[in-house]
């Protein structure tokens, strides 16, 4: 990021989005980080009563099997935030392979990778990822590579774009002049010039993908039981919504929190971005 | 004339090849899923001969091919297969909640269209106002929340706090709507917040065109500049939005249905998944996606026919 991209955190500081955004994420990191560690009580643990309001004791109460429900909350943030992070490396890895492939070699490979993505994102990723979930099992595996691959096709299409209007920039024909190759055009030339791009793509896909994987957690192809993941805890309360709506809300605002925050950050970059744009010929 | 029935046919092909596709993937998903729908039909103390029979009887016993292309022969001549769980037509279990997700699909899509466009209108005539800042942090926060995250907080207020709707949906019984009204809510704000988003950014782009500030300076009211010349120009970009908005508010309805147990297809997908019903979830896939596609078909050709500039370029967009 270097000294184009300025200091990020003075970036992420600079307008309202980015500083309601840093907070909220700052404060989930560290309540998903060192939450396990300040639980009161073990997270599967039968401590109490079932479905108490909040109390002294439990301060959000207890679930439905009586155990207590901040502990399951600080115990179950990582699934709703390593799983997510996973998930777009991996679309990033096969959008930036295929995307960085459609935008140099033109022609014919263009054609196919943008139809094949087209194609893709013209069917709703949930529906393929239910399909693919339910044969495969829902293993953590399974929902990250499944995950990854539906998020792929956007991002095949935002990178071959950021490719294609590097490589008509007079950096890279001087570069082709000079004689080097794709590969050192590629790491060299374009992927410096599209970290900002891709870094405000990351954050977006990433809140999609939280979102995502909570949500097959809620639908229960997911997590499973007894994991306290945030999306099933909100899956668990469901049945029991107006006796006791703190089992649903307490999990759905950490999914919430986290979701608008890293939005907020994607959204800080992205009108960084657009403020530091260089007018260009093109 | 000619050029949009050539983009027609290609479209369509397009839109056919979509559907089969998805077809060949969620057939072999599901050959390559270990459940036995013979110990799902008939439980884990069936004899092996019983088990033989209902194999024969549902053909299961024939190559993967030839059941490929009789499962897919069927499904072009309205035999969707039979469930195995209860042993009904897949096609009666379907085409109630086929409605029902229609429904549920085109009350929104209106909605959100009437919702979301004055609401940009407004956002993009006072840029930094703060009707606009408020509208567009709103809609960032709606996107950015998952959908059934959104749509609990809806039931939370509309069955819990005011108590006016049913916790559970039916779907509409009787003529009663009132359980249609919480899931419109929630899938029209996830969707009005999409066409906000898009609506007011290329109507900003629009009000600071040149010929916008060409016509105010011939005299002509803002009113007159907004209703006369940006938003005709702007409705062909709508309806672009409204295309893309029906696909991801497919998936959306899929989650907010199963939020609401509102009787449609998303919740019957969940529900043969977690039942092992295997033709089911073949037969619900597949029409989903085919659904998907039409609605996007039909969305696109719309575009095509109100855009005259889309209309007489022979390419693609």
């Amino acid at each position: 990021m270097g000294g184009r991209f300025g200091s990020p955190l003075v970036v992420l500081w600079h307008g309202s989005h980015g500083r309601v955004g840093t907070v909220l994420v700052t404060v989930m990191l560290l309540m998903i980080l060192f939450g396990p560690a300040v639980a009161p009580f073990p997270p599967n643990a039968i401590v109490s009563d079932i479905l108490q309001g909040p109390s002294r004791e439990h301060l959000l109460g207890t679930d439905v099997l009586g155990r207590d429900v901040l502990s399951r909350l600080l115990n179950g943030g990582r699934s709703i935030l390593i799983l997510p992070i996973l998930a777009v490396a991996i679309a990033f890895v096969i959008g930036t392979t295929l995307g960085l492939l459609a935008g140099l070699k033109g022609g014919l490979t263009d054609v196919m990778i943008t139809g094949a993505a087209e194609v893709a994102l013209s069917i709703p990723a949930l529906l393929m990822v239910l399909v693919l979930v339910f044969t495969f099992g829902h293993s953590d595996f399974v929902l990250v590579v499944s995950t990854g691959i539906f998020v792929s096709p956007r991002s095949i299409r935002i990178i071959r774009g950021a490719a294609h209007a590097v490589c008509s920039q007079d950096y890279v024909t001087a570069a082709r002049a000079r004689g080097e190759g794709d590969v050192a055009i590629v790491f060299r030339e374009i992927l410096p010039n599209v970290t900002g791009p891709l870094l405000a793509e990351f954050a977006l896909r990433l809140t999609y993908a939280i979102g995502f994987i909570s949500t097959l957690s809620f639908l229960g192809l997911g997590q499973q039981p007894p994991s306290s993941d945030w999306g099933l805890m909100v899956s668990d309360g469901r049945p029991y919504f107006t006796q006791a709506p703190l089992l649903v809300i307490v999990p759905a605002l950490g999914i919430a929190a986290l979701a608008i925050g890293i939005n907020l950050i994607a959204d800080e970059i992205t009108s960084h971005l657009a403020r530091n744009v260089q007018p260009t010929s093109n | 004339m000619a050029g949009f029935l050539f983009w027609a046919v290609r479209r369509v092909g397009i839109a056919a090849l979509t559907v089969w596709l998805v077809s060949v993937v969620v057939f072999c998903a599901i050959q390559l899923n270990p459940t036995n729908p013979a110990i799902v039909a008939l439980g884990a103390q069936s004899s092996k001969k019983a088990r033989l029979l209902f194999e024969h009887r549902m053909h299961l016993d024939e190559p993967p091919l030839q059941r490929y292309l009789d499962w897919i022969g069927g499904m072009l001549h309205g035999d969707f297969g039979t469930s195995v769980i209860n042993g009904l037509p897949i096609h009666d279990l379907i085409f109630q909640r086929l409605h029902y997700t229609a429904v549920l699909a085109v009350i929104s899509i209106i909605c959100s269209t009437l919702l979301a466009l004055p609401l940009a209108v407004i956002a993009a005539r006072r840029v930094g106002s703060f009707a606009e800042v408020s509208l567009s942090t709103g809609a960032v926060a709606i996107s950015a929340v998952p959908d059934f995250v959104l749509a609990l907080a809806i039931l939370l207020i509309g069955a819990v706090l005011i108590r006016m709707f049913p916790v559970v949906s039916q779907g509409i019984v009787d003529g009663d709507y009132s359980a249609l009204v919480l899931p419109v809510i929630s899938v029209v704000l996830v969707a009005a917040a999409y066409v906000f988003r898009l609506a007011r950014v290329s109507l900003v782009e629009m009000l600071a065109a040149p010929y916008v500030r060409a016509a105010q300076l011939r005299g002509f009211s803002r009113r007159r500049v907004l209703w006369r010349h940006v938003l005709p120009n702007a409705s062909i970009v709508v309806v672009h939005v409204v295309a893309l908005n029906a696909i991801g508010m497919m998936g959306g309805q899929i989650i907010v249905e199963n939020v609401f147990t509102y009787p449609g297809l998303g919740t019957l997908l969940v529900q043969s998944i977690n039942n092992n019903d295997l033709p089911v979830i073949e037969a619900v896939a597949v029409i989903t996606a085919a659904f998907i596609v039409t609605i996007n078909v039909i969305a696109d050709g719309l575009v095509r026919l109100l855009d005259p500039r889309i209309r007489q370029s022979a390419g693609g967009r």
